[in-house]
């Protein structure tokens, strides 16, 4: 049977894990005890949330109590590097969907394309057939499958 | 129901129909073979062309593209060692190794041969087991279902990993996500948090597609795995020229006795991916391990495993292609996924108006037999073109990602906007993206959360109809002899299967 390690648990990432998994599921308990739910006597609306923070809470329960015990998960590797990449393609994507209304359609996802190319590859203008000619030629295939195939309404912009 | 036959293979036999299956096995493979990408993730971006597809032909092209990943990710597994699906890791060990002994074209058609064979059978077993089991949950009611729900959410929860608490969390916060909108039966507003947009709740497409597809690709485009796989091409292709002076193509041809030699593995992986496959959560991964395992316990030839045996090989991909069919029978018979990939194929029924569980086939039946049909001969188009195309498949695998994955971006930005003509949707995919990535660098599993996604409306419906039944009591949930033997085959069962991935680890 292995012994508690009460010394080594601030140390441990699953620790925080857990303290956010019983954190959103406090939370979520008190909005339905005090927030705008209105829940009423029996069965309302609020039940199944209900049931689903109280979940939350055990289960954070359980992932601190397993991280006590020296189970838990190493800290995560480059996390910062992943979620700047996430946030900048959240950026670009909406960026991209906000251009398309301005610019047209094939300039907009041309120019996007070959922009992640460059910012991929080394030495882009030196692989030019693929930063350059294949999201070209993708940017045509892929108005051929939503413009003309699907037929998809996309706002309109200036250009094409 | 037979009546039904003649209509349905007319339908499956469609020259429409078997154009989109070949170009889903073409697509399945292609993708699967390249590091980083999978069936899965062109099954979630191709979600919306379903709304604008024949619903034969809309399952056909997913049904290739799902067969075709099966098999692709062994390609890279056996040409370069780096696993194109992680169903294929297992594969990669013996596959590598008979690659750098100088046979991998032997490597790979023993891998074909066992996956079209175990995916066969998994799918022989889904046609067979899929109607009786939909027939005894046409006498369940609120009381069985809410069990059903309850029993496939843990146990997804605990299989996913072996991490019955983050799994769990996983399941909870599904639940929580689907919560958002308006309450179905009193039309109350639940977490909305003051947005009118969410109102009519979170669409299930850019939820998937953000989930499974967008966070994978944020974080296949910044890791250094990317170049890490890339250099370990290069190095396998240095490799290979230098082993090219040796190499005699002529000499490396599956012979028939060898392919006998591969069944009794094939045999013992197509036996245990059919049973893992059926179980919630277990997964391909598990399944293939665990046949090779078995394989080599079993074989005369044990010591070679390791070694680039071909026993090895065909029992790894059996056990990873069997999962394909029996994973579905959970889907079909309840109406509830066992896997990511049949949450997939559930979320595509929705989205054509049917819906998962046991009235699907009843309903829908001339479209679900043609999928039946279509699952089987998927397989002998998956034969057909690797074994024409295998040679340009190697090459199609070191196609660098990096110029693939913004292409990929793209496509899911505009195919979920294309299905909902929302543009909300689209900040759904990207923030559902940006959770999926945090959620898996913290090492939570996402299959319950989508499962628990995808069951939440049902079995928030069977609960509050059990209650109103039961006046309120929540005893009444242990009323049903079902309901209580689910719960503790649930329970037995996550014991069970903690443990043995405990002392596995």
């Amino acid at each position: 049977m292995p012994k508690p390690q009460f010394d080594k648990l601030l140390s441990r990432q699953d620790f925080y894990t857990g303290l956010v998994t019983i954190g959103v599921g406090v939370i979520g308990l008190l909005d339905i005890a005090y927030g705008n739910w209105r829940p009423g006597p029996g069965l309302g609306p609020h039940a199944f949330p209900q049931l689903a923070y109280i979940t939350l809470l055990c289960a954070g329960a359980v992932i601190i109590t397993e991280a006590l015990f020296g189970k838990s998960d190493a800290k995560p590797d480059s996390l910062r590097a992943v979620l700047s990449t996430g946030i900048a393609l959240v950026a670009i994507g909406m960026g991209m969907f906000w251009a398309i209304g301005k610019l047209g359609f094939m300039v907009s996802v041309c120019i996007t394309l070959i922009g992640a190319s460059f910012l991929l590859t080394r030495n882009p203008l030196h692989h030019w057939p693929t930063t350059i000619v294949v999201p070209v030629v993708a940017t045509g295939v892929i108005w051929l499958l939503f413009v003309q195939l699907i037929n998809v309404p996309l706002p309109r912009g200036m250009l094409f | 129901m037979l009546e039904s036959f003649i209509p349905a293979l007319a339908l499956a036999f469609s020259p429409e129909v078997i154009l989109y299956v070949a170009i889903g096995v073409f697509m399945g493979i292609t993708l699967g073979a390249i590091p980083g990408l999978s069936g899965d993730m062109a099954i979630a971006i191709l979600l919306p062309v379903v709304f604008f597809l024949e619903p034969a032909a809309a399952l056909g092209l997913l049904t290739g593209i799902y067969k075709g990943g099966m098999f692709g990710g062994s390609i890279s597994a056996i040409s370069f060692g780096v696993p194109g699906t992680p169903g294929s890791a297992a594969t990669a060990i013996d596959g590598y190794q008979a690659k750098l002994k100088g046979y991998p074209n032997k490597a790979l058609m023993t891998a074909l041969y066992s996956s079209v064979i175990g995916d066969s059978t998994s799918d022989l077993v889904l046609i067979f087991l899929a109607l009786p089991l939909a027939i005894v949950a046409l006498t369940f009611g609120p009381v069985e279902f809410f069990a059903l729900y309850a029993f496939s959410l843990l146990l997804i929860s605990a299989l996913t990993k072996g991490k019955v608490a983050k799994g769990v969390a996983m399941a909870a916060l599904g639940v929580l996500l689907a919560m958002i909108g308006r309450d179905p039966m009193g039309g109350t507003l639940r977490l909305t948090f003051g947005i009118p947009e969410l109102a009519g709740g979170l669409a299930l497409i850019p939820v998937l597609v953000g989930i499974f597809a967008v966070s994978e690709l944020i974080i296949q485009l910044s890791k250094a795995w990317m170049e890490r796989a890339n250099r370990i091409m290069e190095d396998t292709r240095q490799k290979a020229e230098s082993l090219l002076g040796d190499y005699d193509a002529s000499k490396d041809k599956l012979t028939m006795r060898e392919f006998t030699a591969t069944l009794k593995a094939t045999g013992i992986g197509t036996t245990m991916g059919t049973l893992i496959g059926a179980l919630p959560g277990a997964g391909s991964s598990l399944a293939a391990f665990i046949s090779y395992g078995l394989a080599q316990r079993f074989s005369r030839k044990g010591d070679e495993f390791g070694k680039g045996s071909l026993e090895g090989v065909a029992a790894a991909e059996a056990g990873n292609s069997a999962t394909s069919g029996s994973t579905l029978i959970p889907l079909f018979a309840f109406g509830i996924p066992g896997s990511a990939t049949a949450a997939l194929f559930g979320a595509a029924f929705i989205l054509m108006g049917m819906t998962p569980g046991p009235r699907l086939i009843y309903d829908h039946t001339e479209v679900i037999y043609a999928l039946f049909l279509i699952l089987i001969y998927a397989n002998f188009i998956n034969l057909g073109l690797s074994q024409f195309l295998l040679p340009f498949y190697s090459k199609i695998a070191m196609i660098k990602s990096s110029i693939l994955l913004p292409i990929v971006c793209v496509l899911a930005i505009l195919g979920t906007f294309a299905a909902g003509n929302s543009v909300i949707d689209v900040w759904v995919l990207l923030f559902a993206g940006l959770l999926g990535v945090v959620l898996r660098m913290y090492n939570f599993p996402l299959a319950p959360l989508i499962l628990g996604f995808i069951v939440a409306p049902g079995a928030e419906r069977a609960l509050r109809q059990a209650l109103l039944i039961g006046r309120g009591e929540w005893t009444h949930l242990l009323s049903s002899p079902i309901a209580i033997g689910l719960y503790t085959v649930a329970a037995i069962m996550i014991l069970t299967f903690t443990f043995v991935l405990r002392d596995k680890k």
